[in-house]
């Protein structure tokens, strides 16, 4: 009895023991890692290592006084350069006491260039397979060396969060082109879609988004940038934007500006006898914010009609403008249309996806935009 | 074949089973033994303060002699000679001091007997039969008179605070109840004070307690039922119910229990209910105590049974199940629409106040990536330069408020508040500048106090800091998901335990979706025309129409 009573304690005491062994694993307390908000990917002049790459860790060793602003920069860029970026990551832990931790990244900024050398596949490959990654973070373009860009000093601001934040404008301007999150990139480059990117560009310690850059779905790679009125005209054929602005001009050139409440776009694929054509329909509401012209306080009905009619032709200017770079230029469809056709004629797209930037850029394209204007603004006249 | 002669070469294979088989193995033998203990019979001396064959006589001064060699020589114990007034006959008073109705014992009994006329009747007053019924019928001016001949029953009633009346020449001792001794004056219900309700508590006295519960009520089914509890110290334990409503079952079951329950002396109602409770390891409460009047009477016209114990202001309502502690009576009182949101918030802050300090463990030290970046960085802004991990920190500080808690409460009431102002003072500020706690745990720990005691049931309250302490162990050990599994076990706790026959769960099963109306929520009271079913009342409606 009292041998078994002994044993008894022992089993109890191995199983409490196997408890302390195992678990707590992935225990690290919060302020013993390094918290990785933006990443930055340049190419660089070395053969040995063509990949430079930036990290910006969030600084919180903050210490001192509660609720006063910590002076200086709120963040670490770390540029390392390597092979791989997997490899990168982990050299940053010879100069860095806490493990980099990416599940933060907001923001990740590939060099346009690098982008046009590089399959994008590649480049996010090491982002794509790492499962503490998440696929919310943002990708952009920029013209500039993206650790130049990683580097703007903002006042009490993190510049990868900072930009990040920028695309949640969408509702005030129709220049800014739609964020694209490293999910939608990667299902984007397995379907071999052609895709828009947000362009950013520094210009004396301010960073601002600038176009776009367009990435070819067969390539996988840049090809290309858009201006911002070319991302405006992308806009409103994929009905991307939720609300902005459309700034047009009478027949004396007074700019009148147009506030887009909201818009639709339908997209009418036609395909016969082996021709393409795309019917765009545009109906917008919105108001008049502001007339620099001379009858500006006229709300005659007519007047309205004609202001309606000015704003659908811009619309349209705008449209096409795009759409001949994209056919032309770049013969890619970063607006849409592969969607609807896909709807429309299911079995022939299944034949012509693997061509559809070609058959694209062959396109025939009809405009119908109807601009209506339902409040003038608190005019008295 | 090869490949499984190589699985079962592994080391790590065969300690995955050896846990496996010994964990369940280890467990019964340890549930065995506490079973054994529970059945094991002590014997217990049996009282023997009255020989056997102890009988009356008719001579006074050799029962008063008996009585005073069982009673022993206590100061307190009052022998008064006297003769009646009638006829010289010898007499004796014996009461215990303290315990008696000094006025009515001076005006109705010791007045009357000695100024006792000659009666005009044609009774013989030197025949036994006759004395006593004069007695009775003519002199004593007391409502409550026995007359009784067992010496044992007799030496109760001496200390329970009767007074005795020995007469020569009677066999016999009549029984005169004046008792009366101090008590204290009705009060607000400390534990569970309402803004909207009576304000009245059960107090000590038994009696008044009944007597608060008649006075509700005209219904002439309401029952009391006595025991007698404590082998020693016998007290008076009263089981109060309506006859026609409680069902017969559960009534059974709770006498049943009661009758069973062996103790020799039960200082508080919370000795009963450990004695009768179905499950003693859980950590729920599963009988309810309360001070208030119109809870009890609401609980037993729901066909509940209450139970009161003399000596404590305590009462015990069975069953008891879990949304009972997050229910109060004033839920009935006010007005539907707000009391449904503040029970809501009842059921929140319950959940808070078990789980929130584990939350914030578990984000903080396994799943960074779950908080808000802005937030996630102020966290490890906030944690730079505390020495210990999260667990630590949150250990010493949930025990140090634990430690205020209770000295608060131990304390003389002007120590008290200093004790509450240093404590508030040490764990707000200084802590932190001290850099020993980070100021995000500060707020944690304060809001799981607060979300704490708004439990409207004090003995749930406990229950939940109990709780908190393991729920902080399992998020420190793994994460959200030890979170998640102690929020398991629990629940297959919770759904296995019954109290009285009533799944502690109730209404949350399903077959009693009834009384939904009154789980989350507090209906208005037109839905709720009929008892609630879980308790199988006799008579199922409340109300007929709208």
């Amino acid at each position: 009895m009292k041998q078994n009573r002994k044993m008894v304690r022992n089993f109890c005491l191995c199983i409490v023991s196997l408890l302390c062994v195992s678990g707590c694993w992935d225990s690290s307390d919060i302020e013993d890692m390094s918290f990785v908000i933006g990443f930055g990917i340049d190419s660089s002049e070395n053969d040995q290592t063509p990949i430079k790459h930036t990290t910006q860790i969030a600084s919180t060793k903050k210490k001192g006084e509660q609720g006063v602003m910590p002076q200086g920069k709120l963040y670490q860029d770390l540029t390392l350069e390597g092979k791989s970026i997997q490899d990168i990551l982990r050299s940053i832990s010879l100069q860095l006491p806490y493990p980099v931790y990416t599940d933060h990244l907001e923001t990740i900024i590939i060099n346009s260039e690098t982008a046009s050398k590089y399959d994008l596949s590649i480049l996010l490959d090491q982002i794509l397979r790492d499962n503490v990654t998440r696929l919310s973070p943002l990708v952009v373009l920029s013209k500039q060396q993206a650790s130049d860009i990683l580097d703007t000093n903002i006042e009490g601001e993190i510049p990868s969060s900072y930009l990040s934040s920028i695309f949640e404008n969408k509702t005030t301007t129709l220049k800014i082109a739609p964020s694209v999150r490293v999910g939608e990139v990667s299902a984007n480059l397995s379907s071999q879609a052609s895709f828009m990117l947000p362009n950013v560009v520094k210009q004396q310690n301010v960073i601002k988004v600038d176009g776009a850059g367009v990435i070819k779905g067969k390539q996988k790679k840049f090809v290309g940038f858009l201006t911002d009125k070319e991302v405006e005209g992308v806009n409103w054929l994929s009905e991307e934007g939720k609300a902005g602005l459309l700034e047009f001009h009478d027949e004396e050139d007074n700019t009148i500006v147009y506030e887009v409440q909201h818009y639709k776009t339908k997209i009418k694929p036609r395909f016969k006898k082996g021709r393409l054509s795309f019917y765009v329909q545009i109906k917008a509401e919105g108001w008049i914010t502001e007339d620099w012209s001379r009858s500006a306080h006229n709300l005659a009905e007519r007047y309205v009609q004609h202001l309606e009619h000015l704003a659908a032709k811009e619309v349209e200017r705008l449209m096409k403008g795009t759409m001949k770079k994209l056919q032309r230029d770049y013969e890619a469809d970063v607006v849409g249309f592969s969607e609807s056709f896909r709807i429309h004629y299911p079995r022939d797209f299944e034949k012509m996806k693997k061509d559809w930037d070609d058959y694209f850029a062959d396109a025939d394209l009809n405009y119908d935009v109807c601009i209506k204007i339902i409040n003038t603004g608190d005019v008295v006249k | 074949m090869g490949e499984i002669l190589q699985f079962l070469g592994r080391t790590d294979v065969w300690l995955g089973t050896i846990v496996v088989v010994l964990i369940p193995i280890g467990l019964t033998l340890l549930t065995d033994k506490v079973k054994k203990l529970r059945e094991k019979q002590h014997t217990r001396i049996e009282q023997q303060f009255i020989p056997e064959n102890h009988v009356l006589s008719a001579k006074l001064s050799v029962n008063v002699n008996q009585l005073k060699a069982i009673v022993g020589d206590s100061s307190d114990i009052i022998f008064r000679q006297f003769k009646l007034g009638m006829d010289n006959r010898s007499c004796s008073i014996v009461h215990i001091d303290g315990l008696v109705d000094q006025q009515q014992l001076q005006q109705s009994i010791l007045h009357s007997l000695m100024h006792a006329k000659q009666m005009k009747s044609g009774l013989n007053p030197f025949k036994s039969e006759s004395i006593k019924d004069y007695l009775l019928h003519h002199v004593l001016e007391v409502s409550d008179v026995t007359v009784i001949k067992d010496m044992k029953k007799i030496v109760r009633q001496l200390l329970s605070g009767s007074v005795l009346l020995f007469v020569d020449g009677l066999d016999e001792v009549v029984v005169l109840s004046v008792k009366k001794w101090l008590s204290r004056n009705l009060d607000e219900p400390i534990t569970e004070a309402l803004v909207r309700g009576p304000r009245m508590s059960f107090i000590e006295n038994l009696r008044d307690n009944t007597a608060m519960l008649r006075r509700m009520t005209t219904d002439a089914n309401l029952t009391f039922a006595d025991f007698e509890i404590g082998k020693r110290t016998s007290r008076q334990l009263t089981v109060a119910y309506v006859k026609d409503i409680a069902n017969e079952e559960l009534l059974n079951n709770v006498k049943e229990r009661i009758e069973n329950l062996d103790i020799d002396h039960a200082a508080e109602s919370g000795y009963i209910e450990q004695l009768i409770e179905d499950d003693y390891m859980s950590i729920f409460p599963q009988v309810q105590a309360t001070e208030r009047p119109d809870r009890v009477m609401g609980a037993i016209l729901e066909g509940r049974i209450a139970i009161l114990l003399d000596g404590t202001s305590y009462a015990l309502l069975v069953p008891a199940t879990f949304s009972m502690m997050l229910q109060s009576p004033e839920d009935y009182y006010e007005r539907w629409i707000p009391m449904s949101l503040i029970r809501l918030l009842r059921y929140v802050a319950a959940f808070l106040s078990i789980f929130l300090p584990s939350f914030y463990i578990a984000f903080v030290s396994f799943h960074q990536g779950l908080i808000p970046t802005d937030l996630a960085l102020a966290i490890a802004g906030t944690r730079v330069g505390v020495p210990f991990p999260t667990i630590i920190e949150a250990l010493l500080m949930e025990v140090s408020i634990e430690l205020l808690r209770e000295a608060g409460l131990r304390l003389p009431r002007p120590v008290g508040q200093t004790v509450g102002l240093v404590g508030a003072l040490i764990i707000g500020e200084a802590a932190v500048q001290a850099g020993l706690v980070s100021p995000i745990m500060v707020i944690v720990v304060a809001a799981t106090a607060i979300a704490s005691f708004v439990s409207p049931h004090y003995g749930a309250g406990i229950a939940q800091r109990a709780l908190r302490f393991l729920a902080m162990f399992s998020a420190a050990f793994l994460g959200l998901y030890g979170i998640s599994l102690f929020f398991l076990s629990l629940c297959v706790h919770a759904v296995k335990l019954r109290s009285f026959g009533v799944p502690y769960v109730t209404p949350g099963t399903l077959y009693s979706k009834d009384d939904w109306k009154d789980f989350f929520l507090r209906m208005p009271l037109f839905t709720m025309r009929k008892r609630p079913a879980e308790y199988f009342p006799k008579d199922q409606v409340r109300r007929k129409k709208y």
